[in-house]
């Protein structure tokens, strides 16, 4: 049954109003002036000039792409393991080694940026990149956990076994057959855990320290200062990257659909 | 081998043995201990610190000096006002993109998803801009010469209301559309064909067949209207502060650990047992959205 | 009851095209010597392997037969190494292996959809266990070459898996299984999710490829036309146990109970007792007598409940009026079936005989509604216990 026209007119409203704030900050980025204006006032590359040679936000790009490969990595690793466990694992239950998985999903942020916090700075283990990886991994685990959980359940494990009948031992198989084969989904999950972690803000303001910042904390303080359209400019940058790596998923996302329609 | 009918062995009596844990259950163990060094290890201080700094009078602190109590009860409110927002501006989207033409879905699918994923801290900061005295809004209503002197829109509860139902709208939208989606359309046919209106059609048909994606989207946004920090903090006022944000201020401006990790305690209490109640009726799966989880395959 | 559509004896003598005797002597060389020693396997209170004894000489080739839930799969994962036997020994060679992980079985496996590496190209899946056994590089690529050209896939080498058809995918596996000439190689059911004329050049194909390794071949299927086809020997499961292990034809003449008669195909039973009169053995029933040989009442003593077994080949037909000895009865349905007709025949007691005949043979046009005599000879008749 078709939606009739009135809900499809009101449809379209709320897909305008959920992306035009985005349009609105991208737009103000571009002003001349230098207070914020919607409509931007002239057109000008001058605020990101202007953030794009400030050493201070450069490092803190820097400390955000670096912190994000870091959870990103630290989460593939992690959440493939998980998902092993709690697709083929014996021993441990699997709704509970499930529900523990994605449990970071159901925490509050603020409570793990306490817990965190509490812990971290316990240790001294904070401030720079690593820390703030190791706490932003927390967030990107079960992104990496759901797309290798529905991989591995949906992998034949007469492949695994014609491997094993070939010659190759347990730890074999599961670098050459297995791991290949869910490693496009760990992929996938590990671009969503770099954009958990690139665009965080609650736990990263726990562990960053005056001389470690990280985009989204930068914008945070300016924010909580007044409106600057150089923070438009780098939301916008912020925004950018977000997109590029939506991107890529989706593009991951078509090939494979292209792939299992073909075979 | 050879049984001996007579001779049999006492049949033993059935012991529960532990499962012997096999080569994947290995392969998990890193990861396992990985989430609990980084994560469950953080509870676990977080519990100790609410209990020990200085005293477990941390929670009769939460719940009688009315600040607190009042901030946890505004947190639930607003949460509430959030999800039934969300779903009730979310339905009609869901239903759009599900009983539409291939082009508009997408148009509205490819909004839905852009808004998903681009930064809540990003898209408050636009809420900013937007509602603050000399935004948008205000600029508009001045010229048309409705309003003589900017009235305030942001720094209260109105603004973080349309902050958060901002950010929350997709995840109910999805949870609905799931749902729609999985009704097969000879259902709906077979009510037309016999002889119902479309409204009746969506009353007595559609709408009962979505109410578990409702329940389960509206779970969800309450869910997470309850921890929501960032869009309270930029965009509400000073008098009405929710539960998160005195969590970090506990941490952060009073330097009263103990208090603060004593109310974290409280918010995930009050988490679990809405998911521990809402998983008796729909699987955890299906709240999140996970196919692969438990509950998560049924639609 | 599996509706044959010829004769399964004569499936056997077409493709047999060695002596068994002579290809043991070759196999020797290659092919293993397999044994399984009162295998168990249970799962809770289920028995799915009873005690399976079975001996398997060098270079033959074996069938494990059995209806759907029998136990062929756990048997054969069993002798791969992917289960562990709940008791029992499975020696290969002399050696006993049971506790010897898969990789270091030394084994073929095809598996019935194929199971190829969907990440690899046709050469390297085939060149994967090659590598797995530090066959030097320089060499690996010419033996999977020799492998692909065994099974007739030369030009596919660069073709992924999804891009080959069902037959090519189930050669490609087969070129994988033989490609480091394993001494044993185990399909499960190989051929189950192909096409019936597809199927049947494959069978053709794989029994050649086996003879010419002289491997030891454990083939599972639940078509006992297949496993008449190729098989030197039958093993027949039913509930996880082994009810009988021959060479078909002794299958075939010899069931060892009404079971075992029962599953080789389409089978006129006469249960009755066992009478020895006058020098002649004979099944008495209620309704009909039945002569046997004395070699067939071998091993069985007057007074006996058995089952005498008829296969509707060995029925001729005629005209009523002739007077051989057997009994008469009506057409009640005639069914063309490809090459061989099925005749249905009712005795005035009621009873249904099921009778094939070739449609080549000039016997007389039958119709619907005739009178017909049935008779066989005393040296067709085979008996076996009752179930
Ligand atoms: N992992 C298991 N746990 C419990 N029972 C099992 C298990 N695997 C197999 N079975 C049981 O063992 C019996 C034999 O199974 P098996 O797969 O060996 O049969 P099969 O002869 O190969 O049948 P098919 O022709 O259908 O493939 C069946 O009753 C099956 O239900
Ligand atoms: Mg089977």
């Amino acid at each position: 049954m078709k939606a009739n026209p009135a809900i499809k007119i009101f449809g379209l409203v709320i897909a305008f109003v959920l992306v035009a704030p985005t349009i609105i900050v991208v737009a103000t980025a571009f002003t001349e002036s230098s207070i914020i204006t919607f409509p931007p006032k002239g057109f000008s590359f001058r605020w990101f000039e202007e953030v794009l040679t400030s050493r201070q936000w450069i490092e803190a790009l820097q400390n955000s792409l670096i912190t994000g490969a870091i959870a990103a990595v630290l989460a593939v690793v992690v959440g493939i393991s998980l998902a092993m466990a709690a697709a083929r694992g014996t021993a441990i239950p699997r709704t509970g080694l499930t529900t523990f998985a994605l449990m970071p999903m159901l925490v509050p942020l603020v409570v793990i940026a306490i817990g965190v916090y509490l812990a971290f700075v316990q240790i001294g283990f904070y401030g720079n990149v690593f820390a703030l990886g190791v706490a932003h991994s927390i967030l990107g685990i079960p992104f990496v956990f759901i797309n290798v959980l529905a991989a591995l359940t949906n992998l034949d494990p007469r492949v695994e076994e014609a491997a094993r009948a070939s010659g190759a031992s347990y730890p074999i198989t599961l670098l050459r057959i297995t791991v290949p084969q869910i490693l496009p989904s760990a992929f996938v999950g590990g671009l969503f855990a770099f954009i958990a972690s690139w665009d965080e803000v609650v736990v990263a303001i726990f562990l960053v320290t005056p001389g470690f910042k990280t985009i989204p904390v930068m914008i945070w303080s300016q924010v909580r200062e007044g409106l600057e359209p150089s923070t438009s400019a780098v939301s916008t940058v912020l925004t950018v990257v977000t997109l590029v790596v939506f991107g890529i998923v989706a593009l991951l996302n078509a090939r494979k659909s292209k792939r299992t329609a073909t075979s | 081998m050879t049984s001996s009918p007579v001779v049999t062995a006492p049949a033993a009596p059935r012991r529960r043995r532990f499962e012997r844990p096999n080569f994947w259950t290995l392969a998990g163990l890193p990861g396992i201990v990985y989430l609990i060094a980084v994560f469950g290890i953080p509870l676990v201080f977080i519990v100790v610190r609410s209990l020990t700094d200085p005293s477990p009078a941390n929670y009769a602190a939460v719940v009688e000096d009315p600040l607190y109590s009042a901030s946890l009860w505004r947190t639930v409110q607003i949460a509430f006002l959030v999800t039934v927002l969300s779903l009730a501006i979310g339905y009609p989207l869901a239903y759009a993109m599900a009983r539409s033409g291939k082009r508009l879905a997408m148009v509205l699918g490819a909004a839905l998803l852009l808004s998903f994923w681009t930064s809540l801290l990003v898209r408050t900061f636009a809420w900013q801009v937007i509602l603050n005295n000399t935004g948008l809004v205000n600029q508009f209503l001045l010229g048309t010469g409705i309003i003589d002197e900017p009235i305030p829109l942001i720094r209260n509860l109105f603004a973080v209301l349309v902050g958060m139902v901002h950010i929350l709208i997709p995840y109910a939208v999805l949870a609905i559309y799931a749902s729609l989606r999985g009704i097969k359309p000879e259902v709906e046919q077979a009510a037309q064909s016999l002889g119902a209106s479309p409204w009746r059609v969506f009353t007595r048909v559609t709408l009962p067949l979505s109410l578990p994606g409702v329940a389960a989207g509206g779970i969800l946004v309450f869910v997470l209207s309850l921890g929501f920090y960032i869009t309270p903090a930029l965009l509400g006022g000073p008098g009405d502060i929710l539960i998160s944000q005195s969590v970090v201020l506990q941490v952060q401006q009073y330097l009263q650990p103990g208090m603060g990790a004593a109310m974290a305690v409280v918010l995930v209490a009050l988490v679990l047992l809405v998911f521990v109640i809402a998983t008796r009726f729909i699987g955890l799966g299906r709240i999140l959205g996970v196919t692969g989880a438990p509950g998560g395959e049924s639609r | 009851m599996t509706a044959t559509q010829e004769n399964p004896m004569r499936a056997t003598t077409r493709t047999i095209d060695m002596p068994l005797a002579e290809r043991k002597e070759r196999g020797r060389a290659k092919g293993a010597a397999l044994r399984l020693e009162a295998v168990r396997k249970v799962y809770g209170d289920n028995i799915v392997a009873n005690d399976v004894t079975l001996d398997i000489e060098p270079g033959e080739f074996v069938t494990l037969l059995g209806a759907s839930g029998s136990g062929k799969t756990t048997l054969l994962r069993m002798i791969a190494g992917f289960l562990e036997p709940t008791a029992g020994v499975i020696t290969i060679d002399g050696k006993d292996v049971t506790s010897v992980p898969v990789h270091k079985r030394k084994i073929g496996v095809v598996f019935q959809n194929y199971a190829l590496f969907p990440h690899m190209n046709v050469l390297k899946n085939v060149m994967f266990p090659l590598e797995m056994h530090k066959v030097p590089k320089v060499k690996r690529k010419e033996l999977a070459r020799d492998a692909l050209a065994a099974v007739k896939l030369e030009n596919f080498e660069d073709r992924m898996p999804s891009q080959l058809s069902g037959g090519q995918q189930q050669r490609v596996a087969l070129a994988r299984a033989i490609v480091m000439k394993p001494r044993l190689l185990l399909m499960d059911e190989p051929l189950g999710a192909l096409d019936r004329r597809l199927r049947e050049a494959m069978q053709l194909e794989i029994l050649k490829l086996s003879r010419e390794l002289g491997l030891t071949v454990i083939n599972v299927t639940h078509d006992q036309e297949e496993a008449f086809t190729m098989s030197d020997k039958i093993a027949l499961l039913a509930d996880g146990t082994l009810i009988q292990y021959d060479e078909p034809a002794a299958l075939y003449s010899a069931p060892v109970s009404e079971v075992a008669a029962e599953f080789l195909g389409e089978s006129n039973r006469f249960e009755g007792q066992l009478v020895h009169e006058q020098q002649r053995w004979f099944v008495r029933a209620d309704d009909i007598e039945v002569e046997l040989t004395a070699s067939a009442a071998d091993g069985f003593a007057e007074g006996d409940r058995v089952v005498a077994v008829i296969r509707p080949w060995s029925i001729s037909l005629s005209s009523a009026d002739s007077d051989e000895q057997g009994s008469v009865g009506t057409v009640s349905a005639l069914i063309y079936a490809g090459e061989s007709q099925k005749v249905l025949v009712e005795t005035p007691l009621g009873r249904e005989f099921i009778v094939r005949r070739s449609l080549d043979s000039a016997d007389e046009q039958l119709h619907e509604g005739q009178l017909v005599q049935l008779s066989w000879r005393p040296d067709h008749v085979v008996i076996t216990r009752p179930r």
